[in-house]
């Protein structure tokens, strides 16, 4: 009993740490050196570059603009097909109906609220598109626009004001096929408050779509809805955008000419901070209406090669994918880890590393990111730590 | 204590040893070079500072000689286990330290009277670490630096003792060496975000070797000892990975332990209190393998010696219980740093209890000593040793009467 009880005695004593009685002769008699950790930063500047694709299945149409996306023209088509049973009858008005879901506030004018105001034009458009395909170039328009009851051509769109007059006879020429429908135009004329947003149903959203209502001589009325729309967008900001449904990508080179080319990785990031003022992540309607989240879903891919006229620059292999706000101001470490190392043991061909929104074919997005000549804290960097290999012979 | 329950206690006792095999321990100069060099005994071994290659034993296997082997009548079997507790200091750091040592094993049978074979496991060299370090550098989350050391170069001897006249105990051993160290280092973040970087390099030890030993009775109160080690060449493979893959490697060299040789003498004062020495020593083994101590691997040398007042049968319990007490000194192979030699020098102290009902013994010992010097070296420990030994005997035939030490 004595011994067992002295033996678990012993086994319980607890020991303390050795490592400061090793300190002193690691390198000279134990030898073993566990490699030194290195933190290797190289600037980049990026270059953005747009890829034709765009967004063709979006529930919600827009005209207006927010955070430097244009929305400045909106193509529909109507199946202006007539039933059995109004064949034969006399358009006796006519007019588009587009069904406003959201619209930015209006303005307080003693106690009375005006509300926010698109002007645009109704173009008829002179060769038919597919909004299930890329709509990279607008088809050509009418140069004259439609007018109203009144001969006018500008009309103002907003939530209280959805519902524009046509001209009957062209109507009636569409319906009886003897003017052919390729579509119309909705063309952004000015943004009279300031930028904002006017969104609303495309067919896409299921019900309630854009339509022509026509009322016939004899009382009765029809109408014909929407079976193309697409609204069209358009991007001119400066610096390091990553924009889906415009389509523009970032594209970092690198040399990693300082990287030991025994190191072993043990983070490897691109690291870009994002300018949450100039962030879109979602529009209104997207967000209220659909409960859609604003995170932006980034894809990084290594191009199949460099040369931005290669097709292969297009597509590649992809690095990481993940999400992140584009609205919040933040930096961001973009992991790299798999890609890198693959780089420092020359299995890979550098390439660079092209930044893309990945619904960019899906979504109207914008990420901004801070530039190589902002302030120092937020430029863009390739980081990588790493570490050299352990050695086991001493000094 | 009852035949069947003894049983139950003799094996509950060394599994109980056993047990505490997991948690390890050695000297901190034990990560350096092969490791601490273990010597073979019991406790009775070990409380006489391993003085007692001159020293008959009828009831252990586990004796410093060989040779004495050959007196045991019946299949024994011996076992010990060491605790140590030690407190390493340097200038600046001190550590409380305690755990357990590898024990030993060694099982042995009469093939006839005056023919013993033996075998078992023999720990030679050990060592045994986990350690870290906390870093950081600009710009750098904190990191540990972990490390970790195990070595174990061990010993299966097959070995033939043989009475050949009644004065005159001699052995020959075949042995197998075999063993291995293991150093695993890793850079640990504890940053998820971060990829752990590991190291290891295992080195595995083969080889093999014999070794002879004698015991003389000169006079009835005069035993000469002595046993040569043949030298050993170590095939050694090694293989390093690494977190990157493609930077493995691998290696195959030999490595040769010199011969080592060891004598002494035991003198019986009186019939009941005897005097015992021993010297042992093997020249510098190379340094292959471990390039950072070139030219700082010497000699190991060990010179004890000691004093013990046997078991009788008469008397009180504490006028028939044995004493043991004795003294060692232990250059070791190690030098540190460079020019530095590592001396052990341990006082050492034990008894022993006869086991109930049957022949054999547990023996206590206890080592109470310092390795290295902190001006001479940087470090030094103070450490207490407790060895827990037993040994058992069963009948193997008829012949022979119990023998008592």
């Amino acid at each position: 009993m004595l011994l067992s009880g002295l033996s678990l005695l012993l086994g319980s004593c607890s020991s303390d740490p050795e490592g400061p009685i090793f300190a002193q002769n690691l390198d000279s008699l134990y030898g073993v050196d566990p490699g030194d950790v290195h933190r290797y930063v190289e600037p980049l500047n990026g270059m953005t570059f747009e890829v034709p694709v765009s967004v063709g299945n979006s529930p919600f149409l827009g005209i207006g603009e927010a955070q430097g996306l244009g929305f400045d023209t909106t193509l529909l088509q109507f199946d202006m097909t007539l039933s059995d049973e109004d064949a034969g009858k006399t358009i006796l008005s006519a007019s588009i109906y587009l069904p406003v879901r959201v619209a930015p506030e209006g303005t307080i004018v003693d106690t009375l609220e005006i509300p926010y105001i698109l002007t645009m034009y109704f173009h008829e458009l002179l060769s038919g598109f597919d909004d299930e395909d890329s709509v990279i170039v607008i088809p050509p328009l009418d140069p004259d626009p439609l007018f109203d009851s009144t001969g006018a051509v500008l009309r103002e769109l907003s939530i209280d004001n959805n519902e524009f007059y046509l001209d009957e006879i062209v109507v009636q020429e569409w319906v009886e096929g003897s003017r052919e429908h390729n579509g119309i135009a909705m063309v952004l004329e000015s943004f009279p408050d300031g930028p904002g947003l006017i969104e609303f149903n495309a067919h896409e959203y299921g019900s309630d779509p854009p339509s022509i209502r026509v009322m016939f001589t004899d009382s009765t009325t029809a109408a014909f809805p929407s079976v193309n729309d697409y609204s069209t967008v358009r991007f001119d900001g400066a610096g390091l955008n990553c924009v889906g449904g415009y389509a523009t990508r970032i594209y970092f080179d690198f040399t990693l000419g300082g990287v030991d080319p025994r190191a072993i990785i043990n983070r490897a990031s691109l690291v870009l901070t994002v300018n949450g003022d100039e962030g879109f992540g979602s529009t209104l309607g997207e967000s209220v209406v659909l409960g859609i989240l604003s995170d932006i879903s980034y894809y990084i891919y290594t191009p199949g090669s460099d040369d931005p006229v290669d097709p292969g620059f297009l597509e590649g292999t992809g690095v990481d994918i993940g999400i992140f706000t584009a609205t919040e101001t933040k930096t961001l470490r973009l992991p790299l880890r798999g890609f890198i190392p693959d780089l420092i043991d020359s299995s890979r061909v550098n390439t660079g590393l092209i930044l893309q929104s990945n619904l960019e074919n899906a979504r109207v997005q914008r990420a901004a990111f801070y530039t190589s000549s902002a302030d120092s804290l937020f430029r863009p960097y390739l980081e990588i730590i790493y570490s050299l290999p352990a050695g086991f012979d001493g000094d | 204590m009852r035949y069947k329950n003894a049983k139950i206690f003799y094996i509950g006792f060394a599994l109980g040893l056993l047990w505490a095999i997991p948690v390890l321990c050695q000297s901190t100069f034990g990560i350096y070079y092969l490791g601490e060099h273990v010597f073979m005994g019991n406790s009775r071994d070990r409380a006489l500072a391993y003085s007692t290659i001159a020293v008959p034993d009828s009831l252990s296997v586990l004796t410093q000689n060989p040779a004495s082997r050959a007196d045991l009548s019946r299949v024994t079997f011996s076992l010990i286990q060491v605790f140590e507790m030690s407190r390493a200091r340097t200038e600046d750091e001190v550590a409380d330290l305690a755990g357990y040592r590898l024990p030993q094993v060694l099982v042995a049978a009469p093939l006839k009277e005056g023919i013993v074979f033996s075998i078992g496991y023999i720990t030679n060299f050990m060592g045994r670490a986990d350690f870290s370090y906390p870093k950081t550098g600009e710009d750098i989350p904190l990191y540990y630096e972990v490390y970790r050391h195990r070595g174990s170069l061990f010993t299966i001897p097959l070995s033939l003792s043989v009475k050949v006249r009644d004065w005159l105990n001699i052995s020959a051993a075949y042995e197998l060496e075999r063993g291995s160290i293991k150093n695993k280092v890793r850079i640990e973040f504890y940053d998820q975000e971060y990829a752990d970087t590991e190291t290891s390099r295992d080195r595995s030890y083969s080889g093999s070797s014999w070794s002879a030993a004698v015991m003389i009775r000169v006079h009835p109160r005069i035993y000469i000892g002595g046993q040569w080690d043949h030298e050993v060449d170590y095939n050694v493979n090694e293989s390093i990975t690494y977190s990157r893959s493609d930077f493995d490697s691998t290696s195959v060299w030999n490595m040769n332990l010199p011969s080592a040789f060891g004598a002494g003498l035991a003198v019986g004062i009186t019939d009941r209190w005897w005097l015992s020495s021993q010297y042992w020593m093997r020249k510098a083994p190379d340094t292959r393998g471990f390039p950072q101590l070139t030219g700082g691997i010497g000699d190991e040398t060990m010179i004890g010696v000691g004093l013990e007042r046997r078991r009788v049968r008469e008397g009180g319990f504490f006028g028939r219980i044995p004493i043991r007490l004795g003294f060692y000194q232990n250059q070791w192979h190690l030098e540190a740093p460079r020019g530095e030699i590592v001396v052990s020098r341990f006082f050492t102290a034990g008894t022993s209890f006869g086991l109930p009902n049957r022949p054999g013994s547990i023996d206590l010992s206890m080592e109470l000593g310092q390795i290295g010097s902190v001006d001479s070296n940087g470090s030094n420990e103070r450490m207490v040793r407790i060895g827990f030994g037993l040994s058992m005997s069963e009948v193997w035939s008829g012949r022979g009467e119990d023998s008592r030490r």
